[in-house]
C-alpha cells in the first residue's frame, strides 16, 4: 500500500510523460470537481444525521410503542413546509414570520456585541496595565450560563424583547472581547518591535498591524459567539414569552402537545445555524487566512 | 561625540519566576561607535550580544548606566535605527512593496513619493521585481533584503542588525555579506552587527568587538582598515582568525 496521495496520483499521470522544462506541470482546474465532492461529502453528513433521527423515531415508537409517536424526520420536514406561509395554530403567525423574528433579534444583539466587544476586547489587548483588571469582569461574565441571565434581563428590561435580546448581547459579547483581546496579544513581539522601529505611531500600530494580524482570532471570536449566541436566542424566547420566535413557538406547540410542530421548529432552527455556520463563516475564516497570508504557497 | 554611547551599562534579567534571581548579562560595558563604523560585536551564546542591539535600539533600557545616542539618553525605538531581525519581521498580509510603504507613512512621507522611494530601495537590493509578492512567497534570504530595502527607504542613519543572515544558507549569505558592505560603503550609515561567525566579522566589518560569556564584558577590540583586502584564505585573515578564537571564551552560559 503506498503512501502516496491523491494529489501525487493525480500530478502523476501528467508527470509521467516527463517533466517539462519550465518546472511546472498546466493540469485543467479541479476547483468543479472539488466542489461537488465538498457537497457531495456535506450532503451525505446531513443524511447520516438524519438517520440517526430516524432510529431515534423508530426506537420509541416501534420497539418501546410511545403512544405519543416520536416524530419522524419526514412528519417533520413536511411540517415545516406545510405551515411557510399557514400560521402555526395559536401564535398567528407561520414558521417564515417566526424565523424572521428570531433572526431580528439576533441580529441586532449580535452586531452590538460585535461593537462592544471589538472596542473593549481591543483596548484590553493593546494595553497590558488594564489587561489584568479588566479581564476579571470579562472572565465573571463569560461563566454566567445563559439562562443564568434571565433574571438579571428581566429586572433590567422588564417582559419582552429588549430582555431577550440583551441576553443574548450579554453571551456573545463576552466571548468575542475575550478573543480579541486574546489575539491581539499574541502578535509576536517580533512584529511589534518592528512597527515601533518604523515609527509607528500608536493608531497606525493598533490599525495596521495589530487588528489584521490578530483578525483570525477575532473573526473565530465572532463565529464562537455566534453559535453562542444563536443557542441562547432559543432558550431566551422561551422564557421570556414574546408571543414570536422560533423558541416561542415551540413552548406554544409543546404546551399543546403537538410534538410534530415543535421538531418542525427543531428543524427549522438547526438548519439555519448550520447555514449561518458553516456557510457564512467557514467561508469568512477562510478567506481571511489566505488574505492574511497565514498560509503558506499558495 | 560619539554617535552612539554605551556608558558603564550593566544588564541583568530575572531567571525564575518568584523574581528571586538575577542573572548578571552586561557587567559596566563601555563603548563608543562613531559615525559611519561597521562594527561587528561577536561573543559566545548568551553574552549579551544582542542584549546590547537591543538597547541602541530602544527596545530594552540598561539596569544601570546610560546608553546615548547622540549624546541623548535613547527613549525608545525610531526610525533613526532601522533594525533588521534575527527573525522575518515583515507583514504577511501585505506585499513587500506594501511593507516599505508602511515604514514611509510612519514617517509622513507624502502619499505621491511613497510608491516611488520604495521601488528605489528594492531596486538596490535586486528585487524590483517582486514588489507585488507577498512575503510568504519569498526565500528566506529575499525576506532579508526587503527588511534591508526597508531600512534603505527609511534612509536610518544607524543600520541594527541581529544576526539577520544566521537562519540562511551559506551562498545567500555571502551574497548578502557582500551586498551589505556595498550598500554600507555607498551611504556611509553606521551599521552595528551581531553575529556569532568569526568568519563574517572578518569579512565585513572596521571594528570587531569581542564580548565575555556572561556577565559580558568587552574582551577586546580589533581594527581593520575599510580598504584591506579581505582574503579569507590569506595568512592575515587566518591569523586575526586564529588570535578571536583564542580568546573567545569556549562555553556558553548553560552552566
Amino acid at each position: 500500500m503506498s503512501v502516496s496521495s491523491a494529489n501525487d496520483r493525480r500530478i502523476a499521470s501528467q508527470l509521467a510523460k516527463g517533466c517539462p522544462e519550465s518546472g511546472h506541470i498546466e493540469m485543467k482546474s479541479a476547483f468543479f470537481p472539488n466542489l461537488v465532492k465538498t457537497v457531495l461529502l456535506f450532503a451525505l453528513g446531513i443524511v447520516l444525521t438524519l438517520f440517526i433521527w430516524q432510529c431515534m423515531a423508530w426506537y420509541c415508537n416501534d420497539i418501546r410503542g410511545l403512544a405519543m409517536g416520536f416524530p419522524t424526520p419526514a412528519e417533520s420536514i413536511a411540517y415545516v413546509f406545510d405551515h411557510l406561509d399557514v400560521d402555526i395554530y395559536g401564535t398567528g403567525k407561520n414558521i417564515l414570520e417566526h424565523l424572521c423574528a428570531s433572526l431580528k433579534r439576533l441580529v441586532i444583539a449580535f452586531l452590538l456585541a460585535s461593537i462592544v466587544g471589538v472596542i473593549i476586547g481591543s483596548i484590553l489587548g493593546f494595553y497590558s496595565k488594564i489587561y489584568s483588571i479588566g479581564i476579571v469582569p470579562v472572565t465573571v461574565f463569560q461563566s454566567i450560563p445563559g439562562l443564568a441571565w434571565v433574571p438579571i434581563a428581566l429586572l433590567l428590561f422588564g417582559l419582552g424583547d429588549d430582555a431577550s435580546i440583551f441576553i443574548i448581547f450579554a453571551v456573545s459579547c463576552m466571548v468575542i472581547t475575550t478573543n480579541v483581546a486574546g489575539g491581539i496579544r499574541m502578535v509576536p513581539q517580533t512584529i511589534i518591535r518592528a512597527a515601533g522601529m518604523m515609527g509607528a505611531t500608536p493608531s497606525i500600530m493598533f490599525i495596521k498591524v495589530l487588528i489584521p494580524y490578530a483578525l483570525v482570532s477575532i473573526i473565530s471570536g465572532l463565529r464562537i459567539g455566534l453559535g453562542s449566541a444563536w443557542r441562547v436566542l432559543i432558550a431566551a424566547e422561551m422564557l421570556i414569552g414574546t408571543g414570536i420566535g422560533l423558541g416561542s413557538a415551540m413552548e406554544f406547540l409543546r404546551d399543546n402537545l403537538d410534538f410534530v410542530g415543535a421538531f418542525g421548529c427543531i428543524v427549522v432552527i438547526c438548519a439555519m445555524g448550520l447555514f449561518i455556520d458553516k456557510i457564512i463563516f467557514s467561508s469568512i475564516e477562510k478567506y481571511a487566512r489566505h488574505k492574511l497570508g497565514m498560509e503558506e504557497g499558495y | 561625540m560619539s554617535q552612539i554611547r554605551l556608558s558603564e551599562v550593566s544588564k541583568a534579567y530575572y531567571t525564575t519566576r518568584r523574581m528571586d534571581d538575577a542573572r548578571v548579562v552586561l557587567d559596566r560595558v563601555n563603548l563608543n561607535i562613531e559615525e559611519g563604523e561597521f562594527i561587528t560585536i561577536i561573543g559566545p551564546s548568551g553574552c549579551g550580544k544582542t542584549t546590547i542591539l537591543n538597547m541602541i535600539a530602544g527596545f530594552e533600557g540598561p539596569t544601570l548606566g546610560k546608553v546615548l545616542f547622540k549624546d541623548n539618553e535613547i527613549e525608545g525605538p525610531s526610525p533613526e535605527r532601522g533594525v533588521v531581525f534575527q527573525e522575518f519581521s515583515l507583514l504577511p498580509w501585505m506585499s513587500v512593496r506594501s511593507n516599505i510603504e508602511l515604514a514611509l507613512e510612519c514617517k509622513k512621507v507624502p502619499e505621491k513619493d511613497r510608491k516611488e522611494i520604495a521601488l528605489k530601495a528594492l531596486k538596490a537590493v535586486g528585487l524590483e521585481n517582486f514588489a507585488d509578492y507577498r512575503p510568504n512567497l519569498l526565500s528566506g534570504g529575499m525576506k532579508q533584503r526587503v527588511a534591508i530595502a526597508r531600512l534603505l527607504a527609511m534612509d536610518s542613519e544607524v543600520f541594527l542588525m541581529d544576526e539577520p543572515f544566521s537562519a540562511l544558507d551559506e551562498q545567500t549569505r555571502t551574497k548578502l555579506d557582500k551586498d551589505i558592505v556595498k550598500i554600507w560603503k555607498e551611504r556611509k550609515k553606521t551599521v552595528v552587527f551581531v553575529t556569532h561567525s568569526i568568519d563574517e566579522a572578518i569579512q565585513l566589518s572596521t571594528r570587531i568587538v569581542l564580548l565575555s560569556s556572561s556577565p559580558g564584558k568587552v574582551i577586546k577590540e580589533w581594527r581593520l582598515d575599510e580598504n584591506l583586502y579581505r582574503d579569507p584564505m590569506s595568512y592575515d585573515m587566518i591569523k586575526l582568525k586564529k588570535e578571536i578564537l583564542a580568546l573567545m571564551p569556549t562555553c556558553s552560559c548553560s552552566n
